[in-house]
C-alpha cells in the first residue's frame, strides 16, 4: 500500500534543499499526494497556493496556503459526480390492519354457517314453490 | 384490489384440496400418537398433570409433523419432476428479452455491516447481471442505515470505489439519518423516492448474493404473471467455514430443496416472503403494503419488526399472489457463524414472530397467512412447548415415584388394580416420533441419488456419513436451542425488549468465556435437573439424559462449533460438503477474489484508518463525503457554539476523545468538517498529528 512520503523524501526527490518556506510547500504536497493529481500537477497547485498566500498572508502561510489550495482544488478538480437519480415522490400510506376478535369471529365463524343456512333454506323454499 | 377475480384462479381450488390433504395427514396422526400417549401414562391421562402432558404432547407431535409431511410433499414433487403450478412454468421456452418498461431496482439495505464484504457480493452480482446483457435494465441501490460513523464514511468510499472501477453509474448510495422502522421503513424510504421510477424491486439482505441469469429470469416471470405480487426464492446458504455453519450450510443444501418444494406444494400462490432474496412489483407494494405501528409498547407493540410476513399477508390480501420460486436456483445467503449469533438473531425473529399473533385476527387476511402468522409463533413457542413437555413429564415421574400406589379404588372390590405400563407402547411412540423427525433426512439422500449427484456432496458414501454427524450434531444443539427459545417466547411474553443490531457474518470463534456467560446457567440447571430426577425416578433418567446431556455440554459444544479450525478439518476429510463448495459458481469464485481484492483495492495512503478519520483527513474521501451531506445548514448560536468545542476537542485530544453520536453530529455538517479538515492539515507535527494517522508529519519540522 502506498504510504505518506515524508517531507524530507519529498526534498530529495525534486533535488532541492528546504527553503523558509518549505514545510508548508511539503504539507500541501503531502496533502496533495491523497488526490489522484499527476506530481507536476500537485507541484504546480503547491507553487500557487503558496504564491496567493505569500503575497496575502505572509505571516501565517500554512492556513493561507491551505485556503488557497480548496481554492484552486474546487476550480481545478471537478467534485466528485456521483448523481443519484430523480426522486418521483410518492406517498406510500400504512395499511390498516383492523384486528378484533369479535369481528373475526363474526367474519369467520358466524357467518359462514349462516350463510350456509340461508342458502339452504332458500333452496328449500324454491323447492317446495316448484313441488307445490 | 383484484381479490375477487382472484380467489377465481385456477391454482386456488388446487391449493384448498391440496391444504385439506395436509391437514388431515397431521391431524389424524396426531390424534392416534395423543392416544397411545395417554395409554402409556400411569393414569391414562385421566389426572389434570396427565392431560396437560397430553395436550402439550399433540401440539408439539402436531408441529413436527408439519415439518414431515411437508418434506414428504416436497420429496414427491422433486420426484415427480413436473409441477403444472410451479411458478417457473409460467415462461415461455424462449423467455422474452426484457422491456425498458420493467425496470427493476436492486436494493441492498445494510446496517452496519463489513463494507468490504457488502460490496464485493455487490460486485460479483453486478457481474453476473452484466453477463447477461441485461444489465441496463437494472439499477442497485444500497440503502444504508448505518449509525456507525466508521462504516458511512467506508460505505460512501466503498460505494465511489465501485462506481470507479467498474465505470457503472446506475448504482446508488442513501444513508438515512434517523433508521425509522428499521428495514421495511428503508425499503419503503426508497419506494417513496424512487418507487415511481421502477416496475419492480429485487431486495437483498446485506449477505445476500443472485446470479444475474435468476434475477433475469425473476423478471421474466413477473411480466408473464402480472398476478404475482411477490416472487420468492429458495436461498441456499454458503460461504461461512466455522463447523456449525458447514453443519447448517449442508442441511440447507440438502433437505431445503425438498422442504421449499413442500411449502410450494401447499402454499402455491399464498407463500412466505423471507424479506429478501424476492422480486417485488412495486405499484401495488406501495398501495397495499405500507406498514403501520401496532398500538401499545414494545415488544408486542410499536414497529412490526418481522415485516416480511405481514407485507406477504397483505400482498395477498390486495389480490396479488405471493410465490415461491422453489426450483429457482442462483440465490444465495449467509448463516450466522456460531451458536450465540444464531440465538442473538433468533431472538430478533422471536419478539417479531410473536408479534405477528396480535395480527392474527386482522380483516380481510388470507387463511392461509394466518396459519403463517400461527406457524412463525410455534417456530419458536414450541420451544416452550417443549420444556413444558419435559417439566411436566419430570414432575410426574417424581409424583409417581414418591406418592404410595393405591391398589384399591374408592369402590370395594376383591381385586387390587395394578399400575400397568405398556412399553411396547412407548417404544412404538418413540419410534414414530423419530421416524418423524429423521426420515425426511433419509429420503435427501435418496432424492441425491435419485437425481445422480451425490459427487456434488462428496460421493454417496460421504454424503451419507455427514447425514449422520448432522444429526449428532443438530440433536445435541436442538436442547440447547430449546432452552433459549424457551427463554426467549417467555421474556418476550413478560414485556422484555430486544436490541435489533447488525448481525455478525464473520467467522470470530466463540470464547469459553462468552459460552459460559451464556450456557452456564443451563448446564447448571440441566445438572441439577438430572441429580434429582435420578435420585427419585432413576428409570425415568435415562430418558431424559439424551437432552440433559446436550444441556451439560452446552458450553463445549458452543465454542467447538464456533472453530473455524474444526470447520475446516470436516471439509478435508469430506463432510458436510456442499455442491457450492465441490464446485463453486462463477459468482461465488468472484466474491472470493473481490474479497481478497478488497484490502488491497484502494491506494489511498490512509485507507486504513477508520472512516471518520478518513472523511477528516484523507482529502478524496473529505471531498466525497461532502457532496453526499449537501449544502451549508444555518445553525442555532448554541448548536455552533457547540460544534466549536467539538471542533477544540478533536484537535487537542485526537478522533478518539469523540463519541458516536459526536462524530455523527460533525459528519453531518459540511461547515464544521471543513473546518476541522483544514484544521488538521495544520496541525504542527507531533502527537496530535499522529492522532489523526499523519505519522510521518512528526519527523517534520
Amino acid at each position: 500500500m502506498q504510504k505518506f512520503a515524508t517531507t524530507d523524501s519529498l526534498a530529495v526527490a525534486e533535488n532541492t534543499r528546504p527553503a523558509p518556506c518549505d514545510p508548508a510547500r511539503a504539507r500541501l504536497l503531502l496533502y496533495l499526494q491523497a488526490l489522484p493529481l499527476p506530481a507536476a500537477e500537485a507541484d504546480q497547485l503547491a507553487d500557487q497556493a503558496l504564491a496567493t498566500a505569500q503575497a496575502a498572508q505572509p505571516a501565517a502561510l500554512l492556513p493561507a496556503a491551505m485556503a488557497a489550495l480548496q481554492d484552486l482544488l474546487a476550480q481545478r478538480i471537478e467534485p466528485p459526480a456521483l448523481p443519484r437519480p430523480p426522486q418521483q415522490r410518492r406517498p406510500m400510506q400504512p395499511e390498516p390492519l383492523d384486528r378484533g376478535l369479535p369481528q373475526f369471529l363474526l367474519d369467520h365463524v358466524l357467518a359462514p354457517p349462516a350463510k350456509t343456512a340461508r342458502s339452504l333454506l332458500l333452496g328449500l323454499q324454491r323447492r317446495y314453490r316448484q313441488v307445490g | 384490489m383484484r381479490r375477487k377475480e382472484f380467489r377465481q384462479e385456477p391454482w386456488s381450488r388446487r391449493a384448498a384440496a391440496r391444504r385439506s390433504l395436509f391437514l388431515l395427514l397431521i391431524v389424524v396422526p396426531t390424534f392416534i400418537t395423543s392416544g397411545y400417549m395417554a395409554g402409556i401414562l400411569p393414569h391414562k391421562g385421566s389426572t389434570p398433570l396427565e392431560l396437560a402432558i397430553v395436550i402439550v404432547f399433540a401440539a408439539l407431535f402436531a408441529w413436527i409433523s408439519i415439518g414431515f409431511w411437508t418434506a414428504l410433499l416436497g420429496f414427491y414433487t422433486l420426484v415427480r419432476r413436473v409441477d403444472r403450478f410451479a411458478i417457473t412454468q409460467s415462461e415461455l421456452d424462449e423467455p422474452l428479452p426484457l422491456k425498458p418498461r420493467a425496470r427493476t431496482a436492486i436494493l441492498i439495505p445494510i446496517c452496519n455491516e463489513n463494507v468490504a464484504e457488502v460490496f464485493a457480493r455487490i460486485r460479483a452480482t453486478y457481474d453476473s447481471l452484466k453477463a447477461t446483457g441485461q444489465l441496463e435494465h437494472f439499477a442497485f441501490f444500497v440503502l444504508s442505515d448505518s449509525a456507525d460513523p466508521d462504516h458511512w464514511v467506508e460505505e460512501e468510499a466503498a460505494w465511489a470505489l465501485f462506481r470507479q472501477q467498474t465505470g457503472f453509474t446506475d448504482i446508488h448510495y442513501r444513508r438515512r439519518r434517523n433508521n425509522i422502522k428499521r428495514k421495511s421503513g428503508n425499503v419503503a424510504d426508497f419506494c417513496r423516492r424512487w418507487g415511481g421510477a421502477f416496475r419492480y424491486m429485487i431486495v437483498f439482505d446485506a449477505d445476500s448474493i443472485m446470479t444475474g441469469p435468476t434475477m433475469v429470469r425473476m423478471v421474466q416471470i413477473m411480466e408473464r404473471r402480472s398476478d404475482v405480487g411477490i416472487l420468492q426464492t429458495a436461498p441456499l446458504c454458503v460461504n461461512r467455514e466455522t463447523l456449525l455453519a458447514r453443519v447448517q450450510q449442508f442441511a440447507n443444501r440438502l433437505y431445503g430443496p425438498m422442504f421449499a418444494a413442500g411449502l410450494h406444494f401447499w402454499q402455491l400462490g399464498d407463500a412466505q416472503f423471507w424479506g429478501h432474496n424476492a422480486i417485488i412489483r412495486i405499484e401495488p407494494f406501495m398501495q397495499h403494503c405500507g406498514l403501520p405501528r401496532l398500538p401499545g409498547k414494545p415488544p408486542l407493540g410499536g414497529d412490526i419488526l418481522s415485516h416480511d410476513f405481514v407485507e406477504a399477508a397483505l400482498m395477498r390480501r390486495a389480490g396479488y399472489g405471493v410465490w415461491l420460486a422453489f426450483d429457482l436456483g442462483g440465490s444465495y445467503e449467509e448463516v450466522p457463524p456460531t451458536l450465540l449469533d444464531e440465538l442473538k438473531r433468533d431472538r430478533r425473529w422471536c419478539q417479531g414472530n410473536m408479534q405477528h399473533m396480535r395480527l392474527l385476527f386482522t380483516r380481510g387476511l388470507f387463511p392461509a397467512h394466518r396459519a403463517l402468522f400461527l406457524n412463525g409463533a410455534m417456530a419458536y413457542v414450541s420451544a416452550l412447548l417443549w420444556f413444558l413437555f419435559l417439566s411436566l413429564s419430570t414432575a410426574e415421574a417424581l409424583v409417581e415415584a414418591l406418592r404410595t400406589p393405591s391398589y384399591f379404588g374408592p369402590e370395594r372390590s376383591l381385586f387390587p388394580t395394578w399400575p400397568v405400563w405398556y412399553p411396547q407402547w412407548a417404544l412404538t411412540l418413540l419410534v414414530s416420533t423419530a421416524v418423524i423427525l429423521f426420515l425426511p433426512k433419509l429420503f435427501s439422500i435418496v432424492l441425491v441419488a435419485l437425481q445422480n449427484r451425490s459427487r456434488e456432496f462428496g460421493g454417496l458414501l460421504r454424503l451419507v456419513a455427514s447425514v449422520l454427524a448432522e444429526v449428532v450434531v443438530s440433536t445435541l444443539l436442538a436442547p440447547i436451542r430449546m432452552l433459549f427459545h424457551s427463554k426467549f417466547v417467555f421474556i418476550t411474553l413478560l414485556g422484555g425488549q430486544i436490541g435489533w443490531g447488525s448481525q455478525n457474518r464473520s467467522d470470530e470463534a466463540t470464547t469459553w468465556g462468552d459460552a459460559w456467560r451464556f450456557h452456564g446457567g443451563g448446564s447448571l440447571l440441566a445438572l441439577a435437573w438430572g441429580a434429582l430426577v435420578y435420585l427419585v425416578n432413576p428409570s425415568f433418567f435415562w430418558w431424559l439424559s439424551p437432552i440433559l446431556t446436550a444441556l451439560v455440554l452446552a458450553v463445549p459444544v458452543s465454542v467447538l462449533t464456533s472453530q473455524l479450525w474444526l470447520g475446516r478439518a470436516a471439509r478435508r476429510l469430506g463432510l458436510f460438503l456442499t455442491p457450492e463448495e465441490t464446485d463453486p459458481p462463477a459468482e461465488l469464485r468472484a466474491l472470493h477474489t473481490y474479497l481478497e481484492q478488497a484490502a488491497a483495492s484502494d491506494d489511498s495512503p490512509l485507507a486504513s484508518q477508520p472512516g471518520f478519520v478518513r472523511a477528516v483527513v484523507d482529502p478524496r474521501i473529505h471531498r466525497l463525503h461532502l457532496s453526499q451531506i449537501g449544502g451549508p445548514r444555518r445553525l442555532k448560536d448554541e448548536v455552533r457554539l457547540r460544534r466549536q468545542e467539538l471542533l477544540d476537542q478533536a484537535l487537542q485530544e485526537g478522533p478518539q476523545a469523540l463519541s458516536d453520536r459526536d462524530k455523527r453530529e460533525l459528519l453531518s455538517d459540511p461547515a464544521s468538517l471543513r473546518a476541522l479538515h483544514l484544521a488538521v492539515w495544520q496541525l504542527p507535527a507531533g502527537k496530535a498529528a499522529q492522532r489523526w494517522g499523519l505519522p510521518q508529519l512528526s519527523s517534520t519540522a
